[in-house]
């Protein structure tokens, strides 16, 4: 079985990039949506718990600013152990501001990924990558299961799988019992993916991206959270043991060949 | 490092209970429950008036309380135009907003719990 806390560089190097993409496609969707506008007061308030005052909209641009330039940072240089652990610490740092000022869950879900990172930043281009363990790798891959799985307990809880909440929330664009179909698919697959994920990771990165890409169809504003969640689900992919292991061993004599000049 | 994150671990996982049991504390609880927010806003003249003008493009309104308070704004921010008539067909609601008397705009535009 493969190790809990064990990882393939590669997948880790394009989960880097695709979490990256995330926080882009997020600072991106705020400023679409106008959220400006809430911070210059000409809008409604629109915000969650609202921890922190709602600060001013000069504010918002330099937290804008910083969140982007992280997840330029890590589309970019992933490999580059200086540039992602540097990233991943403004990211945690601003992140964890703006979910005190507007809670969302995904900026929750974007602010944990960042936060974990910062406990041990992984340097993909180290030699023993893969043969190491990767404790706070292992906290994010924990946490698409998280996801996944109170998600469906709190649908069960609150009836979505009777379909009102869908019909309300989609308008009335489907039918009750097409959405009653629809609710019982989303908790299903939801509580599938992780045993996907784990027995055959590309059918699971599969399923990831195709639910996530039907909620961003239907519901606007989602692409970010489907993108963070596709980038954990990258996490779980790994070559097969062999190929793995002599990859490992030809990086390691590669680096001793290299320390030996 | 590893019993720091296996702590953790643990930790997240029960604040996800907590916040599962608990009605109110911020979990992963995502479009599970949507109320049926019919409702109509119009101007004196009878223009209707859309409330979500006033909201983020994509902000999902999900619960009926959070609605009356963006109506209650858009009242005050548009109070030249009051009074308004806002009405939830759903539960026979039928008010009106915002009519000049010696209360403030703030008060005047706010919808009462008991409707």
């Amino acid at each position: 079985m493969h190790h809990i806390d064990r990882f393939d560089a590669r997948a880790v190097t394009w989960f880097l990039r695709l979490f990256g993409l995330a926080l882009l496609i997020d600072v991106v969707t705020e400023l679409a949506a106008g959220v400006w506008h809430v911070h210059t007061g000409r809008f409604y308030p629109w915000r969650h718990l609202g921890i922190v005052p709602l600060y001013p909209a000069g504010v918002l641009v330099v937290e804008w600013a910083l969140r982007a330039g992280a997840g330029l940072a890590l589309l970019a240089g992933a490999r580059r152990a200086k540039v992602v652990a540097a990233a991943v610490r403004v990211a945690a740092l601003v992140l964890f501001v703006a979910v005190l000022e507007r809670y969302s869950n995904h900026g929750a879900l974007l602010f944990l990924v960042a936060f974990f990172l910062t406990l041990g930043p992984p340097d993909v281009g180290a030699a023993d990558f893969d043969g190491r363990e990767h404790p706070a790798l292992g906290l994010v891959r924990a946490q698409l299961v998280i996801v996944y799985v109170f998600s469906a307990i709190n649908k069960v809880a609150h009836g979505f799988g009777s379909g009102r909440s869908l019909v309300h929330l989609l308008g009335g664009a489907i039918s009750p019992g097409q959405a009653t179909a629809l609710s019982l698919l989303v908790i299903a697959t939801e509580l599938a993916i992780p045993v996907v994920l784990v027995r055959r990771p590309r059918a699971g990165i599969a399923l990831v991206v195709a639910m996530h890409a039907a909620f961003a169809l239907l519901v606007p504003g989602v692409i970010s959270f489907g993108v963070a969640m596709t980038a954990l689900a990258v996490l779980f992919a790994h070559r097969p043991r062999s190929s793995a292991s002599a990859s490992a061993s030809a990086s390691a004599s590669a680096g001793k060949a290299r320390s030996s000049f | 490092m590893r019993s720091f994150c296996r702590a953790l671990l643990v930790l997240n996982v029960l604040y996800c209970l907590l916040a599962a049991l608990q009605e109110g504390v911020p979990g992963w609880h995502m479009f599970e429950s949507v109320d049926d927010l019919d409702h109509e806003l119009r101007d004196r003249d009878g223009n209707v008036v859309d409330v979500r003008a006033w909201l983020p493009r994509g902000a999902n309104l999900v619960d009926r309380s959070e609605l009356r308070k963006v109506v209650g704004f858009v009242c005050e921010r548009e109070h030249e135009r009051a009074p308004f008539t806002y009405v939830e067909p759903s539960r026979g609601t039928n008010v009106t907003l915002g009519a000049p008397g010696s209360a403030t705009v703030h008060d005047r535009c706010m919808i009462h719990a008991s409707h």
